[in-house]
């Protein structure tokens, strides 16, 4: 990949840090609380040719901006770090029979939306599921955080899904 | 030494992965100590910035809940004061020891950052050392205590909200001085716990708890919560009782940092006292 590659990549993260900071944090649904995590958006929308160690560092990087502005050191780092590192597990489980091809993107524009469901409904509930266990440490209730995992992942899915159709296909 | 490389190639993913997430856990686990650091929070240069700028466009979409609230305390402000006039002059002790020195200094803040959904809940206020702000400085609502500032910095500060585990405020029945430790029941943000009332007490749906003041943090006598529901429990002799905050801590806009400007000296006495014990 290109240095416009890794450019646009650093758009990505500006934006989606800005609106998650400043727009998603402050939606709290319910006597719960339930905030939609859109920034993990970045994560799924690393283009395929980017190395899967950099991944890994882009998203302590994201998980960390995030915990700075929502003061919660480590929560985001460590939720954010393990999504990028079962990232590949999906890719080759999801893999089209010859390899991704270059100049495809990981956008429901460039690979369907029956595709993209299957790739990020699984990566993000692994995200809320470690985002909510570590944040249970010492304070555990079974039941509400069932409630927190699912309903917080429905919601991100809905939001990550509705803006795949303002990415368009070049 | 060749296959070492080799393996070393193959698993290098796997160690970078456990090498951040390490980092992440110790940080997140260790998260008390992190707060303490103005690095990790809100409540550092970059962050406090960029909520600040923002802040200034999204509190017009408050204004009108702002001012409901503004109202309702003026109206207080104004009772209160007629009653002075009048024959009450107790409300007013409240806020200065009996030589008429004064005890406890308001300063106004907008909270720039609040969070109700986590298991320990902290908010950014737009005061610091510069406004004379210090940890350990109690944050009140026109209806009710918020929080304790807990790490300030030149010029933004980080609250403890009362939404966190950590957090138990000394309170007591306004009706009848019985006190005990409130703490939040972690379910949702409108509940709280109040522990250590003895069972003898008499207690009615919609008693106020006010704050004690025995903390030397909290002025006596702000509201915190009114009862909702209590269970009288037959293994101790205490009440489990559930309160539900005066404050809707979902929206918070204006509050007022309080500070005790006799809490040095307070303190220095209480540990006194605990010399004596030993």
């Amino acid at each position: 990949m290109d240095l416009r590659g890794y450019l646009k990549v650093l758009g990505i993260y500006a934006l989606l840090v800005v609106v998650q900071v400043l727009v998603f944090n402050n939606i709290k649904i319910s006597s719960y609380g339930i905030t939609p995590f859109f920034y993990v958006l970045f994560v799924l929308s690393v283009p395929f040719e980017v190395p899967k160690w950099l991944t890994l560092c882009f998203a302590f990087v994201l998980g960390y901006t995030v915990d700075m502005f929502a003061d919660t050191p480590g929560l985001h780092t460590a939720a954010s770090v393990f999504m990028a590192f079962m990232r590949p597990v999906m890719l080759n489980i999801l893999a089209p029979r010859d390899g991704y091809e270059s100049g495809l993107f990981p956008y429901a524009a460039y690979m369907g939306m029956p595709w993209y469901l299957r790739y990020s409904v699984p990566l993000i509930f692994l995200h809320h599921l470690s985002y909510f266990l570590i944040d249970s440490i010492g304070f555990f209730s079974f039941y509400q955080i069932l409630i927190k995992i699912f309903a917080t992942t429905a919601v991100t899915v809905l939001f990550v899904v509705l803006a795949q159709f303002f990415v368009r296909r070049r | 030494m060749d296959s070492l490389f080799r393996f070393l190639k193959k698993i290098y993913f796997q160690i970078i992965f456990i090498a951040l997430e390490v980092v992440a856990l110790i940080l997140a686990i260790g998260g008390d100590a992190k707060r303490n650091s103005v690095f990790c929070t809100s409540a550092n240069f970059v962050t406090g910035r960029i909520y600040n700028a923002a802040w200034t466009y999204v509190r017009y979409f408050n204004l009108r809940e702002e001012n409901a609230v503004l109202m309702e305390q003026l109206s207080n402000v104004r009772r209160k004061s007629e009653n002075f006039y009048v024959s009450d002059t107790a409300t007013f002790r409240n806020q200065t020891d009996s030589l008429g020195k004064l005890k406890y200094r308001f300063i106004t803040a907008s909270v720039l950052k609040n969070s109700i959904n986590q298991r320990n809940n902290f908010m950014t206020l737009d005061v610091g050392e510069k406004q004379g702000v210090r940890p350990d400085m109690a944050v009140v609502s026109a209806t009710g205590a918020v929080g304790i500032v807990v790490n300030t910095s030149e010029n933004f500060s980080l609250a403890i909200s009362l939404l966190n585990n950590k957090v138990g405020i000394s309170a007591k029945l306004k009706n009848s001085n019985f006190y005990g430790k409130l703490n939040w029941s972690g379910e949702d943000y409108h509940t709280a716990i109040l522990h250590e009332i003895p069972n003898h007490v008499t207690l009615q749906v919609g008693d106020t708890v006010v704050t004690s003041g025995y903390s030397a943090i909290f002025p006596p006598g702000i509201p915190v919560a009114v009862i909702e529901s209590f269970v009288r429990n037959s293994d101790d002799n205490f009440y489990s009782i559930k309160v539900k905050f005066t404050t809707d801590l979902k929206c918070l806009a204006s509050v007022f940092v309080i500070e005790n400007l006799m809490q040095e000296e307070q303190y220095q006495l209480e540990e006194q006292a605990s010399k004596f014990v030993q």
